[in-house]
């Protein structure tokens, strides 16, 4: 019998560059508004973006496609059409178009029952809510956000400049050792498929 | 079996004696050449009568009257080189014996024991331990030959990639019992250094109906013989620190014992500062420790033992999160320990061997990744296993014998299944389907094999032979006809072929957690030439084809679903092929050692019915190794050698894409044709130097080996960034320097 042996190179296997910066094209988040909805409803998507300038967006997805679900387009979103005849828990695919490139992102969406989405009421910056996130030239700022979530949350920080430690907890250290300006992101997660955002400017002088 | 062939080597060697009138007492003294020191306890064989005399304290020994003629005597000591002479009772004889040393010394290689199929070759201790780029490490050693490929040394699941096959499907076997893990923590060094063993012997393909549970290559290993002197030698070296002692028990018998640590625990401190985000919770460390213990009970009975022992720890906490697997962060950490025990009971004389052992093994390991990822495993066993060989005519062997393994498990597993051969990713340890399951239960595996062995004339002999396995708990049984045949076309020109079947049984990792499985077939077949060029200089040549059946294949790619316990991960719809040519140049002669080997093989595997031929994992068209040591100055106290190697690189898949997965905040990636690209090709150079300086009573010596002189870091893999944009590789060390000091008596 043979001993099935990991090595610590198992433990290496993770990303090569810091997925926080927001300086290269990609998808934040997909949301499904609400998380979830009872048969009958609908529900509206829409995605978080980043693009190579580092800005951040709310937008529309270019197509949306859900397996058998009657999809339309709305100036807010593609809303999707509940079905009691086809699967309570589908998974959508979206397409985006950033910097000229088409993304695809999934989403699983929920027709089972009612569950909204959880809620950023605001930002704060060493413990003091925050409009924009403000901090001097190698003086690390920490991060937080007053959060509203039914279940566990986890958290997702972005940065377009400086660097961001701990960006996948409810605390940030934020510390940038040059004078800029750009903007800062949270993306928060329930663990149902809830998804909800915020986007601050940030400066540092 | 080793001594076997050399006492019927010896005796076979010697020409038939004459009756004459008249008895005559034959006796002599053994002395030890170097010493001039009498020697007690020494077997002395009379080849005619099969007679054996034991020397006394002063080294003496005297047969019993017998008639004149010409007498054959040899003299067979573990600790000396072999030493025979004629007599014919007009005078006493001297017997001068040569000393092996502990270290260096030539070991005997039976140069009259021809090879059972196309390909095999042996690494005498000598070589193992003087290969540059090896550090003496017998498995790094066995990579220089033909038809093992040059594989990442620190795999997932380390170990010898033989003809275009999966390191599981190969075996190591340690005096004829396989041992569950063959390096320390994780591919560093090997858990049997190389100053134990007698000898390697290497079969890519084609061995024989002893031989089971590999349906690719084995490698047998023979542990050495203590020395009946005293002896032992200490040794410093880069990342270990080991010793070996030696010597008597009672007049009949020798003992050797060695124990090894590393200190890449008291290193790691001294390098590595410790900061809040990473920490080593268990500093890596490892020890092995052997002993083996040999007794001549009478002429021809032996009883031998044989301990192994290893325990590896390795712990490091991180307060960094993984975003992409977040079950993944925080701690990893492994123990793995293992303790076989062999006891063996060896009848031997020319024409009648057999060897009954019984052995026992317990295997513990611990594996914790994060804070809910384990795997916790206890496995004992108990195996006994016989191997009789009698000539009943002149000509003809007939070889039999039989195996009987019982071993208890308990596993207790929660983690995603493990890498597979194709799989394109490394497991998810937050998102992937896990196995969650706790297993306890027994299993038995039987075997019996026979075969004969024809020879009716010097210049051919055919084995024909059956092994049968029972695994029990796979409730399969399979007959495994095999055959040999070799012909030699000239007096340095010999024919080989074989052709067999050769199973692997479903036992590697998570395949234990599913007893439907059936073990995986491989049909073996090979033909070579083998030439001897000149003096110490001879060149194999072997054609091979390797067709495979049921081998183990994941049912669903890595994420879809898959039962919890294990029940059906795998099926049995795979099938490989694969072909090559491998050449060996190998030269010996008193002051050098050296070999060329070059392989061409390509490996193919299709895993479902409906799925294209695609490559192995660690296919591997060309690999080419040219090596020497030489050793120099008038007592030969330098020892110079290099190496260069120069191989394709390893297949990988693409990335064509990738997709967010919104709810999991990670992008999945999207994969082309499985294994179509491949890594750059790699080639080094790795350099040793030895030095000796030999003193009355103790011999010190240091090494300097350098792995990749010139800095050409191999590329194993590629790591990408999150959304699979770009991609950066992953190089091997691109040096290591190894320093060594050791004393020896």
């Amino acid at each position: 019998m043979r001993i099935a042996i990991a090595c610590a190179a198992l433990a290496a296997c993770t990303s090569s560059t810091d997925p926080y910066r927001l300086d290269h094209a990609q998808i934040l988040a997909v949301r499904s508004e609400p998380a979830h909805v009872a048969a009958g409803g609908s529900v509206r998507i829409d995605a978080l973006i980043g693009d190579d300038s580092g800005a951040v967006s709310v937008v529309v997805p270019d197509s949306v496609e859900v397996d058998g679900y009657a999809v339309t387009r709305a100036g807010d979103g593609w809303y999707v059409q509940s079905s009691p005849s086809l699967p309570v828990a589908p998974t959508a695919t979206a397409a985006v178009t950033i910097d000229g490139a088409i993304w695809l992102a999934t989403k699983q969406l929920d027709f089972a029952d009612d569950r909204p989405n959880p809620t950023i009421a605001a930002m704060q910056v060493d413990g003091a809510a925050a409009e924009t996130i403000a901090a001097a030239p190698h003086a690390p700022a920490t991060l937080a956000a007053e959060v509203a979530v039914d279940g566990t949350a986890s958290y997702a920080w972005y940065a377009s400049f400086g660097s961001l430690e701990r960006y996948r907890s409810s605390e940030a250290t934020f510390e940038s050792d040059r004078s800029d300006t750009g903007t800062v992101a949270l993306v928060v997660r329930d663990d149902q498929g809830g998804v909800a955002w915020l986007t601050l400017p940030a400066a540092v002088p | 079996m080793r001594s076997r062939w050399i006492i019927a080597a010896l005796l076979a060697a010697s020409a038939v004696a004459r009756a004459q009138e008249g008895d005559v007492v034959v006796s002599g003294v053994v002395k030890d050449s170097a010493t001039g020191k009498p020697l007690a306890g020494v077997s002395v064989y009379r080849e005619e009568t099969d007679e054996v005399a034991v020397t006394d304290e002063r080294g003496a020994f005297s047969f019993p009257p017998g008639p004149a003629g010409r007498w054959h005597l040899a003299v067979i000591d573990p600790s000396y080189q072999k030493a025979e002479l004629p007599s014919d009772g007009s005078a006493a004889l001297d017997f001068e014996l040569v000393p092996l040393s502990v270290q260096g010394e030539e070991i005997v290689v039976e140069t009259t024991r021809d090879h059972d199929s196309a390909g095999e070759a042996e690494l005498p201790r000598d070589e193992v331990t003087h290969v540059p780029g090896s550090n003496g490490d017998p498995l790094k050693a066995i990579r220089n030959l033909p038809g093992v490929a040059n594989t990442n040394p620190l795999g997932f699941q380390p170990g010898l990639v033989i003809r275009g096959s999966a390191p599981q499907d190969s075996q190591i076997f340690v005096d004829g019992f396989e041992i569950p893990l063959l390096y320390h923590l994780g591919g560093i060094q090997s858990v049997i250094p190389g100053e134990m063993i007698e000898d390697l012997l290497y079969q890519p393909g084609g061995f024989g109906v002893e031989w089971g549970d590999a349906s690719s290559g084995i490698v047998q290993v023979t542990t050495r013989e203590g020395s009946r002197q005293w002896g032992g030698f200490a040794d410093v070296s880069f990342l270990t620190a080991q010793g070996l002692v030696q010597g008597p028990i009672g007049k009949d018998g020798s003992f050797a014992a060695a124990v090894r640590r590393s200190y890449i625990d008291a290193v790691i401190p001294l390098v590595v500062p410790t900061s809040d985000s990473l920490s080593f919770t268990a500093l890596p460390r490892y020890y092995d420790y052997q002993l083996r213990a040999d007794y001549q009970l009478a002429p021809h009975w032996k009883l031998d033992a044989f301990v192994i022992g290893s325990d590896d720890d390795f712990g490091i906490a991180t307060d960094a999160t993984n975003p992409d697997d977040p079950d993944l962060s925080g701690q990893f950490s492994q123990t793995t320990s293992f303790t076989r025990g062999i006891l063996a009971a060896t009848y031997d004389r020319p024409g009648v061997y057999n060897r009954l052992a019984v052995s026992a093994m317990t295997t513990d390991s611990s594996l914790r990744v994060g804070s809910d990822r384990y795997l916790e495993t206890g496995i004992d066993s108990l195996t006994a296993r016989d191997e009789a060989r009698i000539e009943p005519v002149h000509g003809v062997w007939l070889v039999a014998g039989g195996q009987a393994e019982i071993r208890s498990y308990d596993v207790d597993v929660k983690l995603p299944r493990p890498p597979a051969e194709g799989d394109p990713d490394m497991p998810n340890f937050t998102y992937d389907p896990l196995l969650d399951t706790h297993a306890t239960g027994d299993a038995s595996q039987l075997a019996t094999w026979a075969a004969t062995e024809l020879e009716p004339a010097a210049w051919t002999r055919t084995t024909l032979g059956v092994r049968v396995d029972d695994f029990r708990r796979n409730h399969v049984v399979v007959a495994e006809p095999r055959a040999q045949q070799r012909i030699a076309l000239a007096d340095s020109t010999a024919l080989l072929g074989a052709f067999g079947l050769y199973t692997r049984p479903p036992d590697n990792q998570d395949e234990n957690l599913q007893a439907d499985l059936k073990p995986e077939r491989a049909w073996q077949s090979s033909l070579g030439v083998e030439q001897k060029l000149g003096r110490g200089v001879t060149l194999q040549t072997t054609a091979y084809y390797n067709d495979q059946s049921d081998l183990i294949v994941a049912r669903e790619q890595r994420a879809g679903a898959m039962a919890s316990d294990g029940s059906d991960t795998y099926e049995n719809t795979g099938i490989g092929k694969e072909y090559g040519v491998e050449m060996l140049l190998k030269i010996q002669s008193e002051r050098f050692f050296g070999w060329a080997s070059y392989t061409f093989s390509r490996s193919e595997r299709r895993d479902h019915p409906d799925d294209a031929w695609r490559m192995f994992d660690d296919d591997q068209p060309h690999n080419l190794i040219v090596l020497g040591s030489y050793k120099l100055g008038a007592a030969k106290q330098w020892q110079l050698g290099a190496r260069f190697q120069y191989t394709s690189g390893a297949p990988y898949t693409p990335v064509t894409g990738a997709i967010f997965a919104s709810d999991q905040n990670r992008y999945l990636p999207s994969y082309g044709t499985t294994n179509s690209l491949r890594e750059p090709a790699q080639d080094q150079l790795d350099i040793r130097i030895d030095h000796y300086w030999t003193f009355q009573r103790w011999k010190l010596s240091a090494y300097l080996d350098v792995s990749n002189v010139y800095m050409n870091a191999p590329v194993y893999s590629y790591q990408y960034n999150d959304n699979y944009t770009k991609r950066t590789a992953v190089t091997g060390i691109p040096i290591l320097p190894a320093l060594g000091v050791r004393g020896e008596l």
